[in-house]
């Protein structure tokens, strides 16, 4: 990757991980929360699968569990499985719709997010919680891709 | 230019990269392997907020000086921190607390709210100043939010009651029922295991206060009131306190040395 990619992936990323930490908010009993970041780093693997490979996924993984509050190694095991799927299923996925890329995408990223309040706390793990971030993951996934699409077509190919 | 097609080579460096990631997982979760890495985004973070506030306080300073009434600025400001003061002791009943146990207000530099909503770790970070303890309560305008846990470089690392690693000694003057009342994870949600046997139509609504024991909480300090009770297994008894006071009303607190 030239300097130009790697600073223009790391700076969406980063931007996700800000993103997610200034969406996230309590109405009720339900607490909303994001997984941009998830869905910018998989936006990337599925866009760019020849740039985005395991060291880049390791490195991604733990600039979000450095950034975030969760345990290092968290979402770099993730992250590096996630790839693995998506670049196995890369031809695949070029065929699906993008109601079916929503579909995947927003259920891999509430798995996630499950997986992370299961480890991490455990107390406040809701089925109802997490049946809202996958909605809101599907619901979010087309603006990502359209935006990222944008993005990646005005800064990564210039 | 087309992009090009993608070729999956192996999947072989993926399961390593798994593997790794899992296994610096269980060392951080299990063994708290990057504490110190934790440690210093921690700093770091409170060190840039820290910078941030001084400079808007700088600017305002500055403005302060140009005004004419600067002199009854300052004073207000002073008198403004002495009757807070004041009025957190008296509003507290903590009869033992002399004036020289009170630090003047130390304001919040970094308080996660998402964390305090969606999970079990409510934890609040203040700035120092020349008067700072490093064991005591903490209270705010609304009654006893905590204690100091840590001491930061630039800050101090609160512990809410409600945060699932703290505990509290509280008890009830009418029915005797002591306890050490663990925080739930759960905003201003302490519980109250008791082995003591008490009807639930009475207990509910009873005030509870510290007990003193442990040497960082005074005695009879309002701490909450009870909104439930569980008959759990073994005999005991889970009685939910919801506590007084809510941490997220006001910009500074109050850390008072343990008498």
């Amino acid at each position: 990757m030239s300097i130009r990619e790697i600073i223009t992936v790391y700076s969406s990323m980063i931007f996700a991980i800000i993103l997610d930490s200034l969406l996230s908010f309590k109405l009720g009993s339900v607490f909303f929360d994001t997984n941009f970041s998830y869905l910018i780093f998989s936006y990337w693997v599925f866009a760019v699968p020849e740039k985005i490979r395991v060291s880049q996924s390791i490195l991604i993984g733990f600039l979000v569990d450095l950034l975030s509050n969760s345990a290092i190694g968290f979402h770099i095991s993730l992250y590096c499985l996630f790839s693995l799927i998506i670049h196995a299923y890369a031809y695949t996925f070029r065929l699906f719709s993008y109601l079916q890329l929503a579909i995947f995408f927003g259920t891999s990223a509430s798995f996630i997010s499950a997986l992370f309040y299961l480890f991490h706390h455990p107390l406040h793990y809701s089925y109802l919680d997490i049946f809202i971030y996958w909605i809101t993951s599907i619901i979010l996934w087309f603006p990502v891709y359209f935006g990222m699409r944008r993005f990646r077509q005005k800064f990564f190919y210039a | 230019m087309a992009n090009e097609t993608p070729r999956f080579n192996s999947r072989l460096p993926y399961v390593v990269a798994c593997l790794f990631g899992l296994t610096l997982f269980f060392l951080d979760i299990t063994y708290q392997t990057f504490d110190p890495l934790d440690r210093i985004k921690i700093s770091s973070k409170n060190f840039l907020q820290s910078g941030l506030n001084n400079l808007k306080d700088s600017f305002v300073s500055v403005q302060i000086n140009f005004s004419e009434k600067k002199l009854l600025i300052n004073e207000n400001k002073s008198l403004k921190e002495e009757l807070s003061i004041l009025s957190v002791v008296a509003q507290q009943d903590i009869f033992n607390t002399r004036p020289s146990d009170v630090s003047a207000p130390h304001r919040i530099i970094n308080f996660d709210t998402d964390q305090y909503f969606c999970c079990s770790n409510h934890r609040m970070f203040v700035e120092k100043n020349e008067k700072s303890y490093q064991k005591g309560f903490v209270l705010n305008t609304t009654g006893l939010i905590g204690q100091i846990i840590k001491d930061h470089p630039n800050s101090f690392e609160l512990i809410l009651l409600s945060d699932v690693d703290h505990k509290i000694p509280i008890y009830n003057k009418d029915y005797e029922i002591y306890c050490n009342a663990e925080g739930s994870g759960f905003e201003r949600l302490i519980i109250c295991k008791s082995s003591k046997d008490v009807d639930k139509e009475l207990i509910i609504g009873q005030e509870f206060h510290t007990s003193g024991f442990g040497g960082i909480f005074n005695k009879d300090m309002p701490v909450g009131k009870a909104i439930s009770l569980i008959k759990a297994e073994d005999n005991e008894y889970l009685i939910s306190v919801e506590i007084f006071a809510n941490p997220l009303t006001d910009e500074k607190v109050f850390l008072f040395k343990p008498t």
